[in-house]
């Protein structure tokens, strides 16, 4: 049982990483489905909880072959651009909840639609909690549909990504979502 | 906004002690527009140099008291030199 959010905030920076509920590569490689029918309105998903550092932003920069200059350069952030350091990167944030959402409806679901905002920055060394819950359920032909809210608040509660998302699941005993994936014209 | 340095002394600091007004995110950036950027040391002098960016200087002013140590002097600053830049704020 996930401890519940308020409880986490209450805790150690050092504590909260305790927590993370990151699947292991292990997980991913024999993931257990969840079905539509397995889910039930304000359930919570698994909560990733990190912790970066500046030498993951710099990775980040690398992959991404984004130079600018706030995500790396300190002098330049503070001075420049009077920032508080360096700044995690928004397509990081589209990274992270993409793997969350497809990690969390492996292997025959599929994440359809989300999105989000980015409201305050985040910095080396903070804790980024990505949670989500279940808002709505919808029946349709041949999958079903959930809605979730999700956001990432940091170690002091501050929402800083607030967004919504759509995932196709499996029925109990039915087929895959299909793929590709085709979203109900009602919907 | 604004950067403001501080002069302040704490005869007998410790690491701890310095630790302690930084090890929470919400203690070196009270708000959103304010975040203490850089505080130098010294054990033998005691003394600290503590540099801040904020809209408001008694944003800042309220940080350093909370801190308890005997604040000395609050200017503004407009340059900085870094490894051969020079900032103009």
């Amino acid at each position: 049982m996930s401890i519940a959010l308020d409880e986490l905030l209450k805790l150690e920076p050092e504590e909260m990483i305790e927590h993370d509920e990151t699947p292991t590569m292990e997980d991913l490689r024999n993931p257990k489905q969840i079905y539509f029918e397995d889910v039930e309105v304000g359930a919570e998903l698994p909560r990733y909880i990190n912790h970066y550092s500046g030498v993951h932003f710099n990775r980040w920069c690398i992959a991404m072959e984004n130079t600018h200059r706030v995500h790396y350069d300190y002098p330049h952030a503070m001075n420049h651009d009077k920032l508080p350091g360096v700044l995690f990167h928004g397509t990081w944030r589209m990274s992270i909840v993409a793997k969350w959402l497809k990690n969390w409806i492996l292997p025959n679901g599929w994440a359809w639609r989300s999105s989000w905002q980015i409201r305050d920055m985040v910095v080396p060394g903070e804790v980024t909690i990505l949670w989500g819950t279940v808002k709505e359920k919808h029946a349709v032909k041949g999958y079903g549909l959930v809605d979730l809210d999700f956001g990432i608040v940091n170690q002091d509660g501050v929402e800083g990504a607030p967004g919504s998302a759509t995932v196709a699941l499996p029925y109990r005993g039915g087929d895959p979502v299909p793929y590709p994936f085709v979203p109900p014209s009602s919907y | 906004m604004a950067r403001y340095l501080a002069i302040c002394s704490n005869p007998g600091i410790t690491e701890e002690q310095f630790r302690s007004k930084f090890d929470r995110i919400k203690k070196w950036r009270p708000d959103r527009r304010t975040w203490v950027i850089k505080a130098y040391c010294g054990y033998d002098s005691g003394d600290l140099v503590i540099e801040c960016e904020t809209p408001d200087k008694s944003n800042f002013d309220e940080w350093l008291e909370n801190t308890g140590w005997n604040v000395k002097s609050v200017n503004e600053i407009n340059l900085i030199h870094e490894a051969g830049t020079v900032w103009a704020l």
